[in-house]
């Protein structure tokens, strides 16, 4: 591997946002059947650091851009917090863009979107948890990385596949926000919510509908409820459409298996001005939107605009553009947005410790002007859906969950808000 | 497996409410002991807020060195001409507090509390010195103490109105009010009479009355 390498296209930007409440940083977690033991889950994880040293990186100033370099220092398993994903001073020298936490039988690997994205993630994390089996005396065969596969996973596949005829889409205004006041910086909330995968595609099924879509319409109509409950002078100040964004992995879509970002999103919306929309109105607006959008040719065009807006920028010196960034993000990217799904897909470990792996979490990022965000990840036959959330209020979350039991899905919650 | 009769979600025994709708939950058949889901603590201190951070440290030592040769070149200049140490001592005294107030930033960063007080005193101190090294002394007492004793009192009455308060507009009329009241005390010690406090009394009073009005306008509606 090269002793550097610039940021990816999407994780540029990353490093000069990144704030206390802004920290850009995600969670995937996997609790187990046994408490963890310490000593060999860092063995573990520093053989899969020289098995994947893109991750074995610390981030560094250049004049115009960031850049990862090899980091010389180890990489040592942390305590858990009570709240997850709290800022990674990344700027800092010698320190890695993730972590790996334990707490009991969970461990937990905080990623900054700088380094990589939710399916990277998980890629590093099925290698920990091999390892760590392969610790413990399990036999697993792992695949091996030559340095031809090593270079495919260090591609910046938006450059690959940048299309410089094609023109950036149109812009988008603003969007519909919770009307609720975050809390300190350091306090951020998550509510799981564990459902039988079975159960939830059936029911999509019946609305002939796929899980992403039918998720995404719940959360539309929960959005939907709130902004009904609000009193009318508030309601006049807030009725902006509901804008949901949904990344999608792009992988799927060109033939690439990068380990940096290579994800871009879609925002199905519907506008309250308009009246109020039934579910399955919703349900149809977003099935359909996503029938379109989701498409090599829709999807080439924001490549492009991502790709342009850092051509623009390539000549601003970092401080400079460290300045104007971060309100530039808020401004552009979080304001167009209520709130967003990711959904990770199916997540399968090897069958020799498949029974040892009870749950499966996928926390999505804090941020500033989209207090609450939502991460899906499907394991074995539990889909997990996690809120996490920087208010005091559960109203969301409780419209969301009890909507899915109303459809006749058993919900199980967790929660660290005590 | 308890439920939520409200939500209608599964709950498991870590929880005595609900998360979602903050109902409390029963247990009829007793509650089973589970290990908790996430640590109590917050966890401020993790392995990587204990790193010690270079460049401060770079930072304190150059700057110490750059303040010494400050002072004995000033010094040596000014005792090369004057053969005393006349104008010099000025220029070291404020040296000095430069130095002083930006380490004492850099070492005390995790304790506000303690940067005020230390700040607060060393510009006393530093005003004090300057007053007796420009001539004898005399407008330090006059002047300068007192609008300092009144700075210190200003800020404490705001950190307690700001505790206790929790309305911004009410804050920011008992503020209003609160200024113009220590303009007035101040100006009528230094000057021995109210003169220009007249004018900063006819722009926040007005000020401050119309705050009210809103305060009271909101309140009701």
């Amino acid at each position: 591997m090269n002793k550097w390498f610039p940021l990816d296209n999407a994780g540029i930007f990353y490093p000069s946002i990144i704030s206390e409440r802004l920290t850009t940083v995600f969670r995937v977690s996997v609790t187990l059947d046994n408490p963890v033991k310490i000593e060999k889950l860092q063995y573990a994880l520093d053989k899969s650091l020289k098995d994947l040293p893109m991750f074995n990186v610390q981030c560094r100033r250049g004049f115009f851009w960031f850049y990862f370099e090899e980091n010389k220092k180890r990489l040592l398993v942390t305590q858990d917090s009570l709240y997850p994903c709290r800022k990674i001073p990344i700027k800092r020298r010698g320190v890695h863009p993730i972590q790996l936490k334990a707490f009991h039988n969970r461990i937990s690997l905080e990623v900054s979107h700088a380094a990589t994205d939710g399916t990277g993630a998980f890629f590093f994390l099925q290698r920990v948890i091999h390892r760590y089996y392969i610790e413990l005396g399990y036999n697993i065969e792992l695949q091996e990385i030559t340095e031809n596969l090593l270079e495919d996973y260090l591609e910046d596949s938006f450059k690959k596949y940048f299309k410089p005829q094609i023109p950036p889409p149109r812009k988008s205004d603003k969007a519909f926000h919770v009307p609720w006041k975050s809390e300190m910086k350091d306090v951020y909330y998550v509510i799981s919510g564990f459902t039988n995968s079975a159960e939830v595609k059936q029911v999509a099924k019946n609305y002939g509908v796929t899980i992403t879509e039918y998720l995404l319409s719940v959360l539309g109509f929960s959005l939907q409820s709130i902004y009904q409950g609000l009193s009318p002078r508030k309601k006049r100040k807030l009725s902006k459409p509901f804008r949901l964004m949904v990344p999608i992995n792009l992988r799927k879509m060109f033939p690439s298996v990068s380990l940096r970002n290579f994800f871009l999103s879609i925002e199905p919306s519907f506008d309250p001005e308009l009246g109020n929309f039934t579910f399955d109105e919703i349900l149809k607006i977003i099935h359909h939107f996503m029938q379109v959008e989701v498409n090599e040719k829709y999807i080439s065009r924001q490549i492009s605009r991502n790709i342009r807006g850092q051509m623009e920028t390539k000549l601003i010196p970092l401080f400079v553009k460290n300045i104007i960034l971060k309100s530039l993000y808020i401004k552009m990217g979080e304001s167009k947005y209520s709130t967003s799904i990711s959904n990770m897909g199916i997540v399968k470990f090897d069958n020799k410790i498949e029974d040892h792996i009870k749950k499966l979490e996928f926390i999505p990022p804090p941020s500033t002007l989209c207090k609450i965000k939502v991460g899906v990840v499907t394991n074995k036959d539990t889909l997990a859906i996690s809120f996490g959330s920087t208010v005091k209020e559960s109203m969301l979350e409780k419209l969301f969950f009890t909507h899915l039991v109303k459809d006749g899905i058993s919900v199980e919650i967790e929660s660290n808000r005590s | 497996m308890p439920y939520c009769l409200y939500c209608g979600v599964k709950l498991n025994d870590r929880y005595t409410f609900c998360p979602l709708c903050e109902t409390e939950i029963e247990f009829p058949q007793g509650r089973k002991d589970l290990p908790p889901l996430y640590p109590k603590e917050i966890n401020k201190i993790s392995i990587i807020n204990s790193q010690k951070k270079p460049t401060d440290w770079i930072f304190v030592h150059f700057f110490g060195f750059i303040t010494l040769m400050q002072i004995l070149l000033t010094s040596g200049i000014d005792f090369y001409l004057n053969n005393t140490l006349s104008w010099s001592l000025i220029s070291t005294c404020s040296i000095l507090y430069i130095y002083l107030s930006i380490t004492s930033v850099i070492n005390l960063k995790k304790h506000p509390f303690l940067i005020y007080l230390t700040l607060n005193f060393l510009l006393s101190i530093f005003l004090f010195f300057i007053d007796i090294l420009t001539g004898d002394f005399k407008w330090y007492k006059l002047y300068a103490l007192p609008s300092l004793i009144m700075i210190q009192l200003f800020s404490v009455s705001a950190y307690f109105i700001f505790k206790f308060v929790k309305s911004k507009l009410l804050r920011s009329v008992i503020i209003t009010i609160f200024t113009n009241v220590l303009l007035i005390i101040v100006n009528d010690l230094i000057s021995d009479s109210i003169t220009w406090s007249l004018i900063t009394t006819s722009i926040l009073l007005p000020t401050s009355l119309f705050l009210m009005f809103l305060y009271f306008r909101f309140d009701q509606t």
